[in-house]
């Protein structure tokens, strides 16, 4: 009668294999986990400029082209232009001022500014689009009179621009998609479609 | 002899455990990989189609002369090109423009994002 209770030697072997593996796949699991986090939060992070890349396209592909309704300003380090608020912005603004600027630490951000009738500032946002820049460069490529379209560095024309670049290079050196815009294009694509009276010069 | 009729477990059951463990946390695992390998992509191909619509906007004002192509960065890689487009359906037959714009990343051979815009035949 040699059996006695508790577990054999191969058995015990057995044991401490098995809890050795659990604790390497236990210990993997959080280390994944850590790693599933950091690269989830990196994502998010390039999601926003896309996301404000295309609020931007937005707002300045359905810009009227007409000069005193989207007062177009553009210069080295930024562009404005307002357009007509309608029921979608709240509070409810007269007209909506877009600022796409460079601040201080070239951090490109986009502030929204909404006006009530009587010019009264209600409703102010920024959202940075990118931070700290390098060498970034705003251009705007258009004909100014008598004179064959090219890219220039400030439009004050009364004319909108028929092109709107931005570029710029990521704090780590590498090259930021350029951002190229198509001021009123709704408008003009609209003209293909339905013939609408040709835009005001 | 009453230590066999102990409560605890066996080392059947401990294996047994051990192996159901083991496909759960494996099931776990592939789960968030697909996830973040889902977002990654989706990622991409999000902004593959930013800088092509950023291209076809250039290209279609300016006219460059087609094909080009040209890198971003050390991610990116794009080629514009035209093709022909006949609309024999009308009469007479129409010819347009197609102007394609591919965006691949410097690692796939594939475009992760293809966008084209249609304009009227040069001379037509």
């Amino acid at each position: 009668m040699n059996r006695k209770a508790g577990l054999s030697y191969l058995e015990l072997l057995i044991v401490l294999m098995l809890l050795a593996i659990t604790a390497t796949l236990i210990g993997g699991a959080f280390d994944f986990a850590r790693q599933a986090k950091t690269r989830a939060i990196a994502y998010e992070a390039q999601e926003t400029p896309i996301i404000l890349r295309g609020l931007l396209r937005g707002w300045v592909e359905n810009m009227s082209p007409v000069a005193s309704e989207n007062g177009f300003r553009g210069s080295v380090d930024g562009f404005s232009f307002s357009f007509a608020g309608g029921l979608r912005a709240k509070p409810l603004a007269k007209s909506i001022e877009i600022h796409f600027a460079l601040n201080e630490t070239n951090a490109a951000a986009i502030e929204i500014i909404g006006n009530n009738e009587s010019g009264t500032e209600i409703l102010r946002d920024t959202r940075i689009f990118a931070p700290a820049l390098l060498s970034p460069s705003f251009s705007y490529y258009g004909a100014k009179p008598s004179q064959s379209p090219r890219w220039h560095e400030v439009w004050v024309e009364p004319r909108l621009p028929r092109l709107i670049r931005f570029q710029a290079a990521r704090p780590n050196g590498s090259a930021m998609p350029p951002l190229v815009i198509r001021p009123a294009a709704a408008y003009h694509q609209s003209l293909i479609s339905a013939p609408f009276p040709s835009p005001p010069t | 002899m009453k230590s066999s009729t102990k409560s605890g477990f066996t080392l059947l059951e401990m294996m047994i455990s051990f192996v159901i463990l083991s496909i759960a946390v494996t099931s776990i695992y592939q789960s968030l990989t697909t996830g973040l390998t889902t977002a990654h992509t989706r990622l991409q191909r999000y902004e593959a189609t930013e800088i092509a619509i950023s291209l076809v906007a250039e290209i279609v004002v300016t006219q460059p002369q087609l094909p080009v192509s040209g890198e971003i960065g050390t991610t990116w890689r794009w080629e514009a090109r035209i093709e022909p487009v006949a609309v024999e359906m009308l009469s007479p037959t129409i010819f347009f423009q197609q102007i394609k714009v591919d965006v691949y990343s410097l690692k796939s051979p594939e475009p992760i994002a293809t966008l084209s815009r249609i304009r009227p035949a040069e001379g037509t």
